[in-house]
């Protein structure tokens, strides 16, 4: 799965899951704001990342996960590990 | 009274009375189980025999509130089973998030519910669980739970 598909597919589960129109995911859109997420949609974000790209997410990870970009980097990063493991 | 028969290799017999009640956080009267009936590593099935002094009962039925706790508790059991078999303290769980609960009916007091709680993923400090009960046979509740366990009381 390329740079590209990665991106659409992390935009539909969120645009499914947490109710928020398209227009409003931009890369460098605030994550956390912009999807309104608690501690525990947290929890619900996870669970749709491992359960779609196969990885585990650690909770420390979130820390440096700011905006959608970052999220996208983060799973075609883990993701890449995940194949090479 | 008996319980059930198809216990899985861990657990040999059903749990009950004190040795229940070593298992769970939660102390009577505010215990919503009778005995845990089977345990395996994702899943606990419990049962529970509504008693007319039980606590969260209204006109003669355990209420939603009661049906929560009790899949809540059976989650709580199997957790508390695990940790006695591995000697380490049964750590305190809160329930953080009920979605899709559905009840299309009340236990009566005198009823006996049988309750299977399957662990769906474990996030972080969060176990996130599906729950059914049943009533002879009968589906009459079903939920999903995000539980926090203290990861200070583990």
């Amino acid at each position: 799965m390329n740079k590209e598909e990665i991106i659409s597919k992390v935009n539909e589960f969120l645009i499914e899951e947490f109710e928020v129109s398209a227009d409003k995911i931009t890369p460098d859109a605030p994550l956390k704001e912009t999807l309104e997420l608690d501690s525990l949609d947290y929890v619900d974000l996870v669970v749709i990342i491992e359960g779609n790209f196969g990885i585990k997410v650690h909770q420390e990870d979130f820390a440096t996960i700011r905006t959608f970009d970052d999220l996208y980097n983060y799973i075609i990063t883990k993701s890449a590990q995940t194949t090479v493991a | 009274m008996t319980f059930g028969k198809n216990h899985s290799a861990d657990l040999k017999e059903a749990v009950t009375g004190s040795a229940l009640a070593a298992l769970l956080p939660q102390k009577y009267p505010f215990v919503f189980l009778t005995a845990l009936t089977d345990v395996s590593e994702t899943e606990a099935t419990s049962v529970f025999k509504i008693e007319a002094t039980q606590l969260l009962c209204d006109n003669g039925n355990l209420n939603q509130s009661g049906l929560i706790e009790n899949i809540a508790q059976t989650s709580a059991a199997k957790l508390g089973y695990e940790c006695n078999r591995d000697n380490k303290k049964v750590p305190l769980g809160f329930i953080a998030d009920l979605k899709d609960f559905v009840c299309t009916r009340l236990p009566a007091v005198g009823e006996e519910i049988t309750t299977h709680v399957k662990i769906e993923n474990k996030v972080f400090d969060i176990t996130i669980i599906s729950g059914t009960v049943t009533l002879n046979g009968e589906k009459i509740a079903s939920c999903k739970m995000k539980i926090f366990i203290d990861p200070n009381e583990q």
